[in-house]
C-alpha cells in the first residue's frame, strides 16, 4: 500500500531536491517505478502539486474586511515588530508567509494568547551581567558557553555564560496579550483575514536554533 | 615550504621607464563606511578589488600560532562553495549553495538566522548551486540567486524585504546569477551567467537598494546599430554573443566609475566563424557610470577570444606613481596570462607582462591590443597553447598590498590543445602546475613564488588570496591547504589543511576585540585567531 501522499513526511517535510530524486529514481523493491523518460520540467512540476497537497493552509480564504484587517495591523503596532510585505519591525517572526504556513485557527490563537506557543527563535531572555546592569532581547541562539541576543536597535551581541550573573527566559512572549480585548470581535476577523492573504512562498526564516 | 625567488621569465612587451611607488593610505580608494577595519562589507573587503586588510594582530611574527576558533558547518556540506562571506559587527553573512544564507556570530560560530531560498527552478539547464556572496547597505543584505533574481534580506532577521528579476525567461533562457552583487550609490549591481551555452547576450543591471527596482540595464554585446555593433558581423550572432558579466566589479567614488569585467563571446566559445570582427564588449573591461550605467570608456583584453579566456578577473585599483606622477591605476592579471595596468580614469593601457605561462602572443600594439602568434587560434586539427582554457588564473581574487607594492596572484602554468569544437586538457601529459605568485606592480616582474600542488586531476585551482599589514598574504589550495605567507618574502609561515577543497578567497575581521581570519569550504567555513 502506497504512502497517503497528503500526510507523507517524504512529501511535507523532506527538501524539494529529494522529492525530486525520489520521484526520478523510484523506490526499489516497490510498486513505485523510477520515470527516467520524465522532461525535468514535469518532474519539477509533480514535486510542486505533490507539495500543494501537504500543504495546510489550502482551504477557503479567511472571511473579513483584508483592506480592515490591513489598516488594524498598522493601527495596533503589529507593524513594530513584524515584516509583511518588506516592511515592518525584526524583532518578531517574519508575516509574510504566515497564511501558508498556519491554519487560521493557528493564527488567532498566536493573535490571542502569543504566550500559548512561543516561535523558537523569537523567545525573550533577560540578562544580569556581572555589573548588575539588566538587559532584555530575543534569544537567537546560545550555547553551553554564549548567548545570542538580539536588540531593541537591531544588533546581535553574544555574552559569555560566565560572565553574567544571571540568565532568564520568561515564557511569555513579548507580543501584547489583550488584543482580545482591545480589538471588536470584527476586528479580529478582518485582521485574521489580512494575515491569511500573506501567502508569500518565499518563507525567509527557518526558526529554530541549531548550528546549521 | 619554501618560496623560489626567480629571475622573471615573463617579459615586458612595452618597456616603459615606470617607477611605481605605492601612495599614502589617504589616496587610496575607500569610501568612508570601509575605512574600519573591523568589516569586511563588500565581496574584495572594500570596492576597490584590493582584498586587503589594515589588521595587524595578526601578523609574521605571530602567525604561527593561529588555531581554530570555530568552524561553521553547512548541513549537508556544499559540492562547490565560492562564497567570500561578509562581516559587520561582529555578525558575518554567509552563503552557502545557491539557496541558502545564515547570519552567524563571528566570535562564536553560532547561527543567529537562516534564510532558506525556495528554488522557483529554471528549465533552461543547469542551473548554479553556488554563489559568490552577499553585497551590503545599511541594515540591507543583497544576493544573487539561481533563478535570476535579486533578493534582499533584512540583516538583523533574515526576512526577504524585495525580490527582482534579473532575468526575464521570456527574454532570454536564465542560468543565474552567482557574482556577489556590489553596492555603490545606493544601487545593487549584479550581472549574469551563462555565455558559454552560446544563448544569452550578456548584460549589467543596476537596482535600488531600497526598492528593488530596477533602474538601468547595460548590455555587454550591442543591438545592431548601436556602438561597438560594428564589431560584429550582420547576422544574429549578437543575440547569442555573451559577454557575461559574472563575477563581481570595483567602483572608484572619486571618479564615480564603476569597473566591470566580462565574459568571452559566443555563441560558439572556440569558433569564431560566425562572429567575425573583435566582438565588443566581451572579455573586455566596462568603465560605467553608476548612475545611469554610461559607458565611459572600455578596454578590450582578448579581442574575438577563441579560447573562453574572457576577462571576469578582479579589476584592482591601485593609487600609485608611475613615471613621476601619481596616478590612478587599474590592475587585471587576466585569465589570458598577462597583468595589464590600465590608466583607470582613461582607459589607457600602461603595461602588460605575463605572469603564468603563455604561448599565445607576438606582441601588444602600443593601445594594448594583442597580436596573436599564426596558428594560435583552434583549428581542426588542434592548436597547442598555453594557457589552457582554464588561464593563468580565473575569478579567483588577487591581492594587492600597498606596502609592498605587489600584487599578489593565484596563478596557473598550463596548456590544452583547442579545437574548433572544443578543448582539451591532458594534465597528465601536459602538466598544471599551481602558484600563488607575488608581481612587483611597478615593474611587472616575478618577486617571488610559492608552488603549490603540483599536476592537476579532477579539481582546478579556483583558491583566492588576501593580503594584511600584518604583513602577510593568506590564500588557499585546491588540495585543502590555508596557508599564510610572509608578504615580502613568500616563506610560509603556516598552514593548516581544512579537509576539503578550497575554492573561494580569504577574509579578515574582527569581532569581540580579535582578528579573525576566515575562509570557506564545502564543509562550512573555517575562522582561525591566535591561541590564547
Amino acid at each position: 500500500m502506497a504512502s497517503n501522499l497528503v500526510v507523507a513526511r517524504s512529501v511535507s517535510r523532506g527538501s524539494e531536491a529529494g522529492l525530486f530524486k525520489l520521484i526520478r529514481a523510484g523506490i526499489p523493491g516497490t510498486e513505485m517505478p523510477p520515470q527516467p523518460d520524465l522532461p525535468e520540467e514535469r518532474l519539477w512540476q509533480l514535486v510542486s502539486y505533490l507539495r500543494s497537497l501537504a500543504h495546510p493552509a489550502e482551504q477557503p480564504p479567511v472571511q473579513g474586511d483584508v483592506a480592515a484587517g490591513q489598516a488594524i495591523f498598522q493601527r495596533v503596532g503589529c507593524a513594530g515588530c513584524h515584516i509583511v510585505n518588506g516592511a515592518g519591525g525584526f524583532l518578531g517572526p517574519p508575516l509574510d508567509s504566515i497564511g501558508v504556513r498556519h491554519n487560521s485557527d493557528k493564527i488567532r490563537e498566536d493573535l490571542l494568547d502569543p504566550s500559548a506557543e512561543l516561535a523558537e527563535g523569537f523567545g525573550t531572555v533577560v540578562i544580569e551581567t556581572a555589573g548588575g546592569e539588566t538587559l532584555e532581547g530575543v534569544l537567537k541562539n546560545e550555547d553551553s558557553f554564549t548567548l545570542l541576543v538580539l536588540t531593541a536597535d537591531g544588533d546581535v551581541k553574544t555574552f559569555q555564560r560566565k560572565q553574567l550573573r544571571s540568565v532568564h527566559t520568561p515564557q511569555r512572549s513579548k507580543m501584547p496579550a489583550d488584543y482580545g480585548q482591545r480589538l471588536r470581535p470584527e476586528e479580529v476577523q478582518d485582521l485574521l483575514a489580512f494575515l491569511d492573504r500573506q501567502r508569500d512562498p518565499f518563507v525567509p526564516v527557518r526558526r529554530g536554533f541549531g548550528n546549521y | 615550504m619554501r618560496s623560489t625567488r626567480i629571475v622573471p621569465r615573463v617579459t615586458a612587451p612595452l618597456l616603459l621607464l615606470a617607477l611605481l611607488v605605492p601612495a599614502s593610505a589617504s589616496a587610496q580608494v575607500l569610501q568612508e563606511r570601509y575605512k574600519n577595519p573591523a568589516n569586511w562589507l563588500s565581496y574584495d573587503r572594500d570596492n576597490s578589488g584590493r582584498r586587503y586588510s589594515e589588521l595587524d594582530e595578526i601578523n609574521r611574527e605571530n602567525v604561527a600560532r593561529l588555531v581554530p576558533k570555530w568552524v561553521f558547518q553547512y548541513s549537508p556540506p556544499q559540492p562547490r562553495t565560492e562564497a567570500t562571506p561578509l562581516v559587520r559587527d561582529g555578525v558575518m553573512y554567509l552563503t552557502a549553495g545557491g539557496m541558502r544564507a545564515f547570519a552567524i556570530d563571528a566570535t562564536s560560530g553560532r547561527s543567529i538566522w537562516r534564510f532558506d531560498y525556495p528554488y522557483s527552478r529554471s528549465n533552461d539547464g543547469p542551473t548554479p548551486n553556488w554563489t559568490r556572496g552577499f553585497g551590503i547597505s545599511g541594515n540591507r543584505l543583497f544576493l544573487g540567486t539561481p533563478d535570476c533574481y535579486v533578493v534582499s534580506l533584512d540583516s538583523r532577521n533574515g526576512a526577504m524585504l524585495w525580490r527582482s528579476q534579473v532575468t526575464d525567461p521570456d527574454e532570454q533562457p536564465c542560468f543565474g546569477s552567482t557574482g556577489a552583487p556590489i553596492i555603490a550609490k545606493n544601487r545593487v549591481m549584479m550581472g549574469i551567467r551563462g555565455g558559454d551555452t552560446g544563448r544569452i547576450r550578456g548584460y549589467l543591471d543596476a537596482f535600488n537598494a531600497e526598492t528593488g527596482k530596477r533602474e538601468w540595464r547595460f548590455y555587454s554585446v550591442p543591438a545592431p546599430g548601436e556602438p561597438g555593433s560594428e564589431t560584429w558581423p550582420e547576422n544574429d550572432s549578437w543575440k547569442a554573443g555573451g559577454g557575461t558579466p559574472w563575477t563581481s566589479g570595483t567602483y572608484d567614488p572619486e571618479l564615480d566609475l564603476l569597473y566591470w569585467p566580462t565574459g568571452n563571446p559566443g555563441p560558439k566559445d572556440f569558433d569564431g566563424r560566425d562572429r567575425l570582427g573583435d566582438n565588443l564588449y566581451t572579455a573586455s573591461l566596462l568603465a560605467l557610470r553608476p548612475d545611469d550605467g554610461e559607458l565611459v570608456w572600455h578596454f578590450q583584453y582578448t579581442p574575438h577570444d577563441e579560447h573562453d579566456w574572457d576577462a571576469n578577473q578582479t579589476p584592482v585599483l591601485v593609487d600609485a606613481e608611475w613615471d613621476g606622477e601619481t596616478r590612478k591605476l587599474l590592475l587585471h592579471a587576466n585569465r589570458n596570462a598577462f597583468l595589464y595596468v590600465l590608466d583607470r580614469a582613461t582607459g589607457k593601457f600602461l603595461r602588460g607582462t605575463a605572469f603564468a605561462k603563455e604561448t599565445w602572443l607576438e606582441k601588444f600594439t602600443p593601445e594594448g591590443r594583442p597580436i596573436p602568434k599564426p596558428g594560435s587560434a583552434p583549428n581542426p586539427s588542434g592548436s597547442y597553447v598555453c594557457p589552457d582554457i582554464h588561464g593563468g588564473t580565473n575569478w579567483q581574487s588577487p591581492t594587492y598590498h600597498p606596502g609592498t607594492g605587489m600584487l599578489y596572484v593565484m596563478s596557473r602554468d598550463a596548456c590544452g590543445v583547442y579545437y574548433r569544437t572544443g578543448h582539451s586538457i591532458n594534465h597528465q601529459e601536459t602538466g598544471a602546475r599551481n602558484y600563488l605568485r607575488a608581481i612587483e606592480v611597478a615593474t611587472g616582474e616575478l618577486a617571488w613564488e610559492v608552488p603549490l600542488l603540483g599536476v592537476e586531476s579532477e579539481e582546478v585551482m579556483f583558491a583566492g588570496a588576501m593580503a594584511t599589514a600584518g604583513g602577510l598574504v593568506f590564500f588557499g589550495s585546491r588540495d585543502g591547504s590555508f596557508m599564510a605567507a610572509d608578504a615580502n618574502t613568500g616563506d610560509v609561515l603556516w598552514h593548516f589543511n581544512t579537509g576539503g577543497t578550497i575554492r573561494a578567497s580569504p577574509v579578515t575581521f574582527e569581532a569581540g576585540g580579535r582578528q579573525y581570519v576566515a575562509i570557506t569550504t564545502k564543509a562550512g567555513v573555517f575562522a582561525f585567531g591566535l591561541f590564547e
